[in-house]
């Protein structure tokens, strides 16, 4: 028997349901659409859904850690099976032709600019997370943290972006937009909402749960960083696959 | 008239249309109906399907009816 609190069992539950229904919309479109299954948003379904799962998997396993007497991480790596899972048959639907050709090109300057937002985020918070992991919080570091991260995240921005214009040609019409713009920036905003408010019920729990301070300061600030990658991940993968 | 294999169900002509227009270019195309030309190569590959009135727009520059440009596959 298993000596977890039951909010942990209940995450882990839903999150289970959550990927079978994911899974059973995808079955259905092999199944009942097959050849067919070429509707705009139908094709990076299971790319989308794994990618969410590896993107909610930490925050699985930091809830499975604390709830836990034996303090294991099985949760997040259920998830991220089950994430390899949905990216290989991606992968397997992508190869079979299921789903229609999928043009590649090289990458607009939009999307260069994007890919650079992500490789900022992952260079910055990736940066003091490392540092402060497992680390007692103070509120002078709390602050510093806050602070540097901003600092960072404008100085390697604006290196990035001096750095696309410097190699591009057309570097201008980065200002102009028009509907498609529109649509993926709406489409890649709805997916980082539905990351940060599965992270803010993970905090909620957290904060029941009883742990310090400290602890919620990581979980939120790195909530809000992954809603962040999942945003801009999704709008590159929208401008590169179809939206 | 041969038409691009599409990743959405929404065929189009653009290509072949743009070639019987002195081979317009995707720029000069995506200028006249106000769209970049991001999105004119999206909507030629099939990987977006545009607005009705960027569709109508579409069709106008190249002077023929919507459904000449654009064919919805059943």
């Amino acid at each position: 028997m298993l000596d977890l609190p039951p909010y942990v069992l209940a995450a882990t539950i839903t999150w289970f349901v959550v990927c079978a229904l994911g899974a059973a919309v995808i079955a259905r479109r092999w199944l009942v659409q097959g050849r067919r299954t070429v509707q705009p948003h139908g094709y990076p379904g299971a790319l989308l859904n794994g990618l969410l799962l590896l993107a909610i998997a930490p925050a699985v396993s930091l809830v499975q850690y604390i709830g836990s007497a034996h303090r294991a991480f099985w949760g997040g790596a259920v998830d991220l099976l089950i994430a390899g899972l949905l990216l290989i048959g991606y992968h397997f639907v992508l190869k079979r032709r299921l789903i229609g050709r999928v043009a590649r090109s090289a990458m607009s300057l939009r999307e260069k600019t994007i890919a650079s937002q992500i490789v900022a985020i992952l260079v910055v918070y990736g940066f003091y997370g490392a540092r402060l992991w497992g680390q007692p919080l103070t509120r002078p570091d709390a602050v510093g943290t806050l602070v540097g991260i901003t600092v960072w995240m404008i100085v390697v921005s604006i290196v990035f972006h001096v750095t696309i214009a410097a190699y591009a040609r057309s570097y201008g019409k980065l200002d102009r937009i028009d509907e498609r713009d529109r649509l993926v920036a709406l489409l890649g905003s709805r997916n980082a909402y539905r990351t940060l408010a599965a992270g803010v019920w993970c905090i909620v729990v957290l904060a029941i749960a009883n742990v310090p301070h400290g602890l919620l300061f990581y979980a939120a600030m790195g909530i809000f960083a992954l809603a962040e990658l999942v945003r801009l991940g999704s709008e590159l993968l929208y401008y590169r696959l179809g939206a | 008239m041969k038409t691009p294999v599409s990743g959405t169900r929404i065929r189009n002509h653009i290509r072949t249309l743009r070639f019987h227009r002195g081979e317009m270019t995707q720029q000069q195309l995506a200028d006249q109906v106000d769209l970049t030309r991001q999105t004119i190569i999206a909507i030629e590959q099939g990987r977006y399907s545009p607005s009705l009135e960027a569709a109508f727009k579409i069709a106008r520059v190249f002077g023929v009816p919507l459904e000449q440009v654009f064919q919805y596959e059943d």
